[in-house]
């Protein structure tokens, strides 16, 4: 197979046109301008990225393709001209002929955006019947059928029966696709399609959008707020910031030469797989000399330890058993989220723990905080075992282990100021002295990069980034030897995401910490991780020196983890495909999503 | 003796506090306007006579009928009502007025003959009277309904136990325990199938009374089910049950072929069906009288708040309502024991400090009460009105005479005093409220205590112990006879021999000899005049005793829909004569 | 499943046994603890003049004498085997499920519950229709309309009509709608059977009147719910189909806002079956509620031991159903049991 020629596939006529559109909210605050004069056109057969953060008006531009703004308090100037209907013009009615029957649509989240007490066939036929009303209710079927066999979901005749809950989420995203495909739209518009998924489901979902493209001569539009992401998928790419479309131009110059700095800021916080931890570090250091604290250099580098000295953590064969109850006669069958674990992590060190949904990584992570009592194993704390502690024993403890946890929002207490809430750790253990807290709270907060003045305002006054510094600060107040940050940055926007990791890099070395850093993405783990665990089903399929792993992969799931990561490189990407193709092909029971 | 349920009467009562601001022109006559006879006509004249036959005579009651059984039930409406299905020996002439209140033979063919001694009575039957299948009534299915619904422990619990209390029995433990039911009951005796002969243990002149009660009603024993007889009970009279009677579901009788109108002198028996709709809302009652889709109001209490407040300010509509005594009088006990009240001086400074007008107030005014001046109720023989030794008619309090009172019991600045109310009757605690204020005036403090009224005639109220530890000088009471004599109504309430440990009706703890020995006297006194004066006599020595403080005589409005036709209020039963009405609605 | 539903109608069982201790602790050991004799209590049943041998025999009759535990079992032995009761010379047996005599009434308790059911029902199940139909209606046109002239007056009733008690709404209707204006018949019980539309006709009001306040909590919970599932991604996801509004919001948007009113509706309808005692007071309808306010006012406690535990048989059978059904409405239940 041939790499096509960029909008090679079409015969050049825009399917999608925008002129000048500006999206206008009016609020009591005043008017908000979401999109202001974005102009663009996808051809037919072409793939269209649209990139940019949260806040930037991609997913405004994308509702008001489907006229989904209708309804809602968004004001359109210019035009929208979808397979030759004026989106901002035409009657409901017309507006509906085109939905799902020219442009369909597939969304984020693939958990909600099906509904759960209709079968996922019920759901397609209804599609397809609305937009072919002569159709029989059998042929219909039928088709629902194709297009689920189309996408990849095994046994089609019998899936079609399901619901939404008894797919996976990959599943489900394939289900939404196969909603969207159901009467051949000239346009797919994906908006986000692959953010709430696993690494290796995205890869598949990704491939799978590109490969109907190709074969349906659909037009594509990947709206995503991860370069990488698009990098492989699109021919061409516009990147937006606030509501103006800040560069746009075939993927390849955009990517290995982009002209706006934003853009260039953009891609310059996409954690790079390809770049090693000594790399990363040299470069952060290069940059805060330049700036700040040069005594921060002087921290002796942790690579440098004494094999005979004792890890300040060290886990032995730790197992969890969870009962599951239900099933057919309500028996209870055993299930094991951690199988089977030992490693030892020393001061200063990063442990970096990979894997996807499923994999027990957030298990193990609950287990060495104890808030969960291991099954059978033992865990060392500073030489101490701590496996079976009564928790009486273990709240001494806890100053020492903190953890920084996913999502931001729901972590701080809405109702308690931040300094409070950053204060509170101090206070449970015996703190009594009110000033001494504030002091040290200013301190610190001031540490991860915000203003002491903020001590007294709620979380709510946060964007995600500020409050997961908040949420760092909190779990830094009791200095302890042990933070378990589990995916402390995926919630968050690239940028915020670059910002967050220096944070926590500049801290290990201002605090000397000890780390162990649980995410999925594997760039982000290279990037902090002197060792990483890949986990799987419970298991640790590989360990060992980050750059290691990385660079000679042993295990299959290791390699199908860093060929479904997706790279900034198109030309890389588009030979990652080739491989996950060739990995597909060579494990075809490896599960599909 | 007991007093009726009062239940009703309360509650009736209690409605009348909506009516305070209309009580101001009772007396004068509303006639004229409408359709209506003219207001109050009912208490004192036949309205509508007519004997025009047919229709269905509609009832509707708010609760359920106690019992159709008339062996078994103490209520006066279910008394009344039960004589269309079940004659007595003796019942009440079918007149207004005073006249109502005379005996007169239902099933006996004469008023009974009593011995010398007074303990021996003997009444002859009607011959030929007939049960609604054709079988004869004869004298000893009189006596095993008198032995049913008084004696042994399974009597039939509602009614009244006159009979056993009075017969001269002392080892026959009742019908229901197997064998011959009647076996061991001497003290009545049926020598042949038309006479019964009473014995008694003492004389007692009022028992002509006690033989109009409807215990007295024949029942075959081979038709008794004990309290399930009410199912169907075997008619005597003019009507009978079209079906089983289920307790909720209402009644509905029709005519009884067997019965012979010339063996009867009180029931015109017009209608051709009677009907009794059970469960139905007061105020839905009351609309239904209006719109004329009902006939009367079985419980026979008058109407409820919202519509009397809504028809006695109506010029037109008032010329179609009653305002008749119900023959309860409501009063205070004023204890001769709990001091300082066992000093005559300090009740008598009760008396005068009191001004009924407040009483009056709490019942609606003069609609709901005329103020008491003495204990007996006017329609009962021996009752003065005029006599009032307290000058309660003016309705004011005399707080020098109170205070001259108080000085001479030795407690010039007044003194502290409980007062007994029951706390879940309105009416009763408003006029406490006014009692209360009152003696603030003279200085004496009166605490009110609250009990609930389901126990407050057995164990506070009616306990002299629980009396005496509570200092509960002063108690609320209201009492209403269970026949229309002196005795009916004061035996009870003031004679010492009457004071019993637990529900005592004798609250006062009254126990002046001279009157204990009146009451003694009078059983065997016959003439009816001598009786009245006796009774009369009774009254004034308790007024001058001051162990009632009187309040107000109780008065219902009734609402008497034109369709009903003769329609009169008897005072023996507190309501309209039900073996007389008719209707004109034939539906 | 069979064990599933096996074990639910084990614990609504053993639920039901509890409803029914605690009634008997309730009416018998409450008036002890409040100081009542053994003797005072025989007198509230015994009648109106009672004679010492006739307390006796009250006692005696109702095992007022013998422990708690003793009272209880004769009670429950009776449900399950029947019992006898003499009255007069008469043995009568009561056949199983026995719950007495009334005290007052002296009818068989069980027959008595039986004979009212068909007026409870016609009430509850009549006006269960109209407030479900009617409260759901509304409830999806505000929420449509949100702010809408209609949204704010139907909301502005609603909040009324949750707050007027029935007694006051009934009064109301029945003092204008019947006899003033007369544009309904009087509220009368006639059996469907015997003439439907007289039966119909009798019960309209009351239906009206029992549903008005219904209708309003489920207008505002489904207003409520309706605002938050047209919110939901699967809305956007059906309006990107290009489905037409009223089926994104008929089919789409109730089915999931139903779900949860189905729970209450349950619910509702146990409270109504177990006897709908204001609106029965109101229009006079001699259904389970009347029988049981009657049954209070007197003390009867076999009545109000069988209403009782009629009305909690009704709540656990509709909760059950409501159970049993619910993976029918949201296949996601389905699974996870």
């Amino acid at each position: 197979m041939s790499t096509p020629e960029t909008g090679s596939q079409g015969n050049g006529l825009p399917v999608v046109s925008v002129r000048d559109l500006s999206i206008t909210f009016s609020t009591d605050d005043g008017d908000v301008h979401a999109v202001q004069n974005l102009s663009f056109e996808v051809a037919e057969g072409e793939a269209l990225g649209i990139v940019g953060e949260s806040g930037s008006g991609k997913s405004v531009t994308s509702l008001a393709l489907m006229g989904l703004h209708r309804g809602t308090r968004a004001q359109l100037s210019g035009e929208i001209r979808v397979a030759g209907i004026d989106v901002v013009t035409a009657s409901d009615q017309e507006i509906r002929a085109m939905r799902g029957n020219d442009i369909a649509m597939v969304f984020q989240d693939p958990m909600s955006s099906l509904h759960p007490q209709y079968t996922i066939g019920n759901q397609i036929i209804e599609a397809y019947l609305t937009h072919r009303p002569t159709a029989s209710r059998a042929e219909a079927r039928r088709r629902a059928i194709d297009v689920l066999d189309r996408v990849g979901i095994p046994e089609p005749a019998k899936r079609i029966n399901s619901y939404p809950h008894e797919f996976s989420g990959g599943m489900r995203q394939r289900v939404l696709i196969a909603m969207g495909l159901v009467c051949e739209p000239k346009v797919l518009l994906a908006d986000e399609p692959t953010t709430a998924l696993d690494v290796t489901v995205q890869a598949q979902i990704l491939d799978l959008l590109d490969e109907l493209r190709r074969d349906l001569r659909m037009a594509l539009i990947l709206v995503s707020h991860d370069l990488a992401v698009v990098a492989g998928s699109v021919d061409n790419v516009l990147v937006m910031r606030k509501g103006v479309a800040v560069e746009r131009g075939d993927v390849r110059q955009v990517l290995n030469s982009p002209s706006h700095p934003y853009t260039q800021q953009l891609l310059a916080a996409v954690p790079r797989i390809e770049i090693s931890r000594a790399q990363r570090r040299a470069q952060l250091r290069a940059e805060r000399e330049g700036k700040t604290t040069p005594a921060a250099a002087e921290t002796p580098a942790p690579s440098q330890r004494s094999t005979d000295e004792e890890p300040l953590l060290s886990v032995r064969n730790v197992r969890q058993r969870f009962r599951i109850r239900g099933g057919l006669f309500g028996g209870a069958t055993d299930f094991y989220a951690v199988d089977g674990v030992s490693f030892d992590l020393y001061r200063g060190e990063t442990l970096g723990i990979v894997g996807e949904s499923g994999s027990g990584k957030s298990t193990l992570s609950r287990m060495i905080m104890r808030l969960l009592e291991p099954t059978e194993g033992t865990i060392l704390f500073q030489g101490r075992d701590i496996t079976h502690l009564p928790e009486r024993k273990m709240r001494p403890l806890r100053r020492d282990i903190q953890m920084v946890f996913q999502n931001p929002y729901s972590s701080l207490n809405p109702r308690m100021t931040i300094g409070d809430s950053i204060g509170a750790p101090l206070r449970i253990q015996g703190e009594r002295d009110d000033k001494l807290i504030r002091t040290r709270v200013q301190e610190l907060l001031e540490r991860v990069g915000l203003e002491p003045s903020h001590y007294n305002r709620f979380p709510h006054a946060f964007s995600g980034g500020q409050r997961q510094r908040i949420a760092i600060a909190r779990a830094l107040i009791l200095r302890p030897q042990l933070v378990i940050c589990d995916e402390p940055v995926s919630a968050l926007d690239v940028s915020t995401q670059d910002q967050v990791l220096r944070l926590l890099a500049e801290l290990q070395e201002d605090f000397n910490l000890t780390l162990i850093f649980v995410a999925h993405d594997l760039a982000v783990v290279r990037q902090i991780s002197d060792r990483v665990l890949v986990m799987r089903k419970g298991k640790v399929v590989e360990t060992g020196d980050s750059d290691e792993v990385y660079e000679n992969p042993q295990h299959p799931y290791t390699k199908q983890l860093l060929a479904a990561a997706p790279v900034l490189d198109p030309d890389a990407a588009r030979a990652h495909r080739a491989e996950r193709r060739r990995l597909r092909a060579a494990q075809p029971d490896t599960d599909v999503a | 003796m007991n007093k009726r349920v009062m239940g009703f009467a309360a509650l009736s009562a209690a409605a009348a506090l909506m009516l305070t601001a209309c009580g101001g022109d009772s007396g004068s006559s509303g006639g004229g306007s409408g359709n209506g006879a003219g207001f109050d006509k009912g208490s004192t004249e036949i309205v509508n006579p007519s004997d025009a036959k047919g229709g269905t005579l509609r009832f509707a009651i708010s609760a359920n009928m106690e019992s159709t059984d008339p062996g078994n039930t103490y209520y006066g409406y279910v008394w009344n009502f039960s004589r269309y299905y079940a004659r007595t020996l003796l019942t009440y002439a079918a007149a207004p007025g005073e006249a109502g209140t005379e005996l007169v033979p239902d099933l006996a063919a004469d008023m009974p003959e009593v011995s010398d001694d007074g303990t021996e009575w003997t009444v002859k039957l009607k011959e030929g009277l007939k049960y609604e299948d054709g079988t004869e009534i004869v004298a000893e299915h009189i006596k095993y309904a008198i032995a049913r619904s008084n004696f042994g422990d399974q009597a039939l619990p509602n009614g009244p136990k006159y009979f056993q209390q009075l017969l001269d029995e002392d080892d026959y433990d009742g019908p229901y325990g197997g064998g011959d039911p009647l076996e061991g009951f001497d003290a009545i005796e049926t020598p042949d199938d038309y006479t019964l002969v009473f014995h008694l243990k003492e004389p007692f002149s009022d028992f002509l009374y006690v033989l109009a009660q409807p215990q007295t009603a024949p029942v075959p024993p081979e038709a008794d089910k004990g309290e399930q007889y009410q199912t169907r009970v075997v008619s005597s009279g003019p009507y009978k049950f079209e079906d089983d009677y289920t307790p909720g579901n209402g009644l509905v009788l029709v005519r009884n072929e067997e019965w012979d109108p010339d063996s009867d002198p009180i029931r015109t028996a017009l209608p051709d069906r009677i009907t009794v709709e059970e469960g139905v809302d007061q105020n839905e009652i009351d609309q239904r009288l209006v719109n004329g889709e009902l006939d009367v109001d079985l419980a026979g209490t008058g109407l409820g708040p919202a519509m009397k407040g809504k028809l006695v300010a109506d010029e037109e509509a008032r010329a179609n309502i009653d305002n008749p005594t119900t023959g309860a009088h409501f009063y205070v006990n004023i204890n001769t024991k709990v001091e300082p009240l066992d000093n005559l001086a300090c009740r008598q400074a009760i008396q005068y400090a009191v001004g009924r007008e407040g009483i009056q107030r709490a019942y609606g005014g003069e609609l709901g009460g005329e103020i008491a001046t003495q204990v007996l109720p006017p329609d009962i023989p021996g009752a003065d009105p005029s006599y009032d030794p307290y000058d309660a008619a003016s309705g004011k309090p005399n707080v020098e005479k109170a205070k001259e009172k108080l000085e001479e019991c030795g407690h010039p600045d007044g003194f502290a005093v409980n007062i007994g109310v029951r706390s879940d009757r309105p009416a009763e605690v408003d006029a406490v409220e006014a009692i209360q204020q009152d003696l603030a005036q003279v200085g004496i403090e009166a605490k009110v205590k609250g009990y609930p009224s389901d126990t407050y005639t057995n164990t506070q109220a009616g306990s002299p112990d629980f009396v005496a530890e509570n200092k509960l000088g002063l108690t609320y009471y209201g009492w209403m006879a269970d026949w229309p004599s002196g005795y009916g109504f004061m035996s009870s309430i003031l004679d010492g021999d009457a004071i019993k440990q637990a529900g005592n009706s004798n609250i006062a703890e009254l126990d002046d000899p001279e009157i204990n020995k009146l009451f003694d006297e009078v059983v065997s006194v016959e003439d009816p005049e001598e009786q009245a004066a006796i009774y009369a006599e009774i009254d004034r020595l308790t007024m001058e005793n001051a162990a009632i403080l009187t309040g107000v005589f109780q008065k219902s409005v009734i609402y008497r829909p034109d369709n009903l036709t003769n329609v009169f209020f008897n005072p023996s039963w507190h309501m309209y004569d039900y073996m007389t009405l008719g209707t004109t609605e034939t539906e | 499943m069979l064990r599933y539903i096996l074990r639910r109608l084990g614990a609504s069982v053993i639920l039901l046994l509890v409803v029914t201790l605690m009634t008997f602790v309730i009416f018998y050991v409450v008036p002890r603890l409040a100081g009542r004799t053994t003797e005072q209590l025989a007198t509230m049943y015994v009648g109106r003049a009672p004679t010492e041998a006739a307390i006796q025999a009250t006692i005696k009759r109702l095992n007022l004498d013998q422990p708690l535990i003793i009272q209880f079992w004769e009670f429950i032995k009776g449900i399950v085997l029947g019992a006898d009761y003499t009255f007069g010379n008469d043995v009568v047996h009561c056949a199983a499920p026995c719950f007495g005599y009334s005290f007052q009434t002296y009818q068989e308790v069980f027959p008595a519950i039986l004979e009212r059911l068909p007026i409870t029902f016609s009430l509850g199940l009549g006006a269960a229709v109209l407030w479900l139909v009617g409260g759901v209606a509304v409830g999806v046109i505000s929420a449509v309309k949100k702010g809408s002239i209609f949204d704010r007056i139907s909301m502005g009733l609603a909040l009324g009509a949750v707050s007027l008690p029935i007694f006051f709404t009934g009064q109301l209707a029945l003092a204008f709608l019947v006899h003033d204006w007369g544009l309904f018949p009087n509220a009368r019980y006639t059996p469907f059977t015997e003439d439907p539309i007289a039966w119909a006709s009798g019960l309209l009001l009351p239906w009206l009147t029992l549903a008005f306040l219904h209708a309003a909590q489920y207008a505002r919970q489904t207003r409520a719910g309706m605002l938050e599932t047209m919110g939901e991604d699967y809305i956007r996801t059906a309006r990107a189909k290009g489905l037409k509004e009223s089926r994104v919001i008929l089919k789409h948007g109730l089915r999931p806002t139903l779900t949860p009113i189905l729970t209450i509706f349950g619910l509702d309808i146990g409270l109504v079956l177990g006897g709908a005692v204001l609106t029965e007071q109101v229009y006079s309808l001699n259904g389970i509620g009347r029988f049981a306010v009657t049954a209070i006012v007197q003390s009867d406690l076999p009545v109000i031991l069988g209403v009782t535990l009629f009305g909690a048989f009704f709540i656990v059978l509709c909760n059950l159903a409501v159970d049993l059904l619910y993976p029918l409405v949201d296949p996601r239940v389905r699974t996870a049991r």
